[in-house]
């Protein structure tokens, strides 16, 4: 379960944007979600162009095993959005030229969802 | 057991850094951002050289990072001499020499637009110093430099 202090008037303001919030929001869950769920610890955020918005490993991993992280977050989208996104971010993963193993994360605020799965 | 990049405080750092200069772009603070971008470039860079050729995945992820960051700093020509140093590296992974070999073509069309951008900048600015009513000057001209830049 995860729990977070309502916004303030002044916070709701500064994060008016709902695409960065949902973007931001989107990434600060799946970076829990994806060490309860498989234990992977987000260890880098390599900028755009090498194909992933994160690289994480499990515990004592080797650094170059390291698997890549793609995250999508959806505030009113409902099972059939998720599900749609959650094909996108596995077929961008695929399409990737790094052949190497990778995860898709989707955040559905509206259900209080996360979806995740091997690409 | 080797060094692990992704721990090394200069990773972190750099991270942090192109985080900040990401909010700074929102805010439309785009000199201060490319500066941080500069800043984490300069890391990121540093990083991919001494990550052993034993882990290439790492040093062609974090190559293929410090190119984008040089090009988020606006230093197109420092991220198309990166990117093309790297892809001449064999020990890399044939899908990171592919990625940068992209990045690297994205960047040199890019670097060619700008310098042609800047060109039209340059006559829209003589015409304009001109005197409009001078014997050289040639509004047809103007507007069709100014649609070409529009």
């Amino acid at each position: 379960m995860l729990v977070w202090d309502a916004p303030n008037a002044v916070q709701q303001g500064s994060h008016a944007n709902e695409l960065e919030v949902v973007r931001d929001g989107a990434c600060a869950v799946t970076v829990a979600a994806v060490y309860a769920a498989a234990g992977y610890i987000v260890r880098k955020r390599p900028l755009h162009g090498s194909g992933a918005d994160y690289l994480m490993t499990r515990i004592g991993d080797d650094a170059n095993d390291f698997v890549r992280l793609e995250v999508s977050g959806t505030a009113r989208g409902d099972a059939l959005e998720l599900r749609a996104r959650l094909a996108q971010k596995r077929v961008q993963l695929r399409e990737g030229r790094d052949p190497g193993p990778g995860v898709a994360v989707v955040v559905a605020f509206k259900d209080a969802t996360v979806r995740m799965e091997d690409a | 057991m080797s060094h692990d990049m992704f721990d090394d405080p200069r990773s972190h750092e750099a991270d942090d850094l192109s985080l900040q200069a990401e909010l700074l772009e929102r805010r439309g603070e785009h000199a201060d951002a490319r500066e941080l971008y500069r800043r984490a470039a300069v890391l990121e860079e540093a990083l991919a050289r001494e990550t052993p050729t034993a882990s290439p995945r790492v040093r062609g992820v974090l190559a293929i990072s410090a190119v984008s960051l040089w090009s988020a700093a606006g230093a197109l020509p420092r991220a198309i001499g990166l990117a093309d140093e790297f892809i001449g590296e064999p020990t890399l992974p044939t899908s990171e020499r592919e990625s940068l070999a992209k990045l690297a073509q994205d960047l040199r069309a890019r670097a060619a637009q700008e310098h042609h951008h800047a060109l039209l900048a340059e006559l829209m600015d003589t015409w304009l110093r001109r005197e409009p009513s001078g014997p050289d000057f040639d509004p047809d001209k103007l507007e069709r430099v100014r649609i070409e830049a529009a």
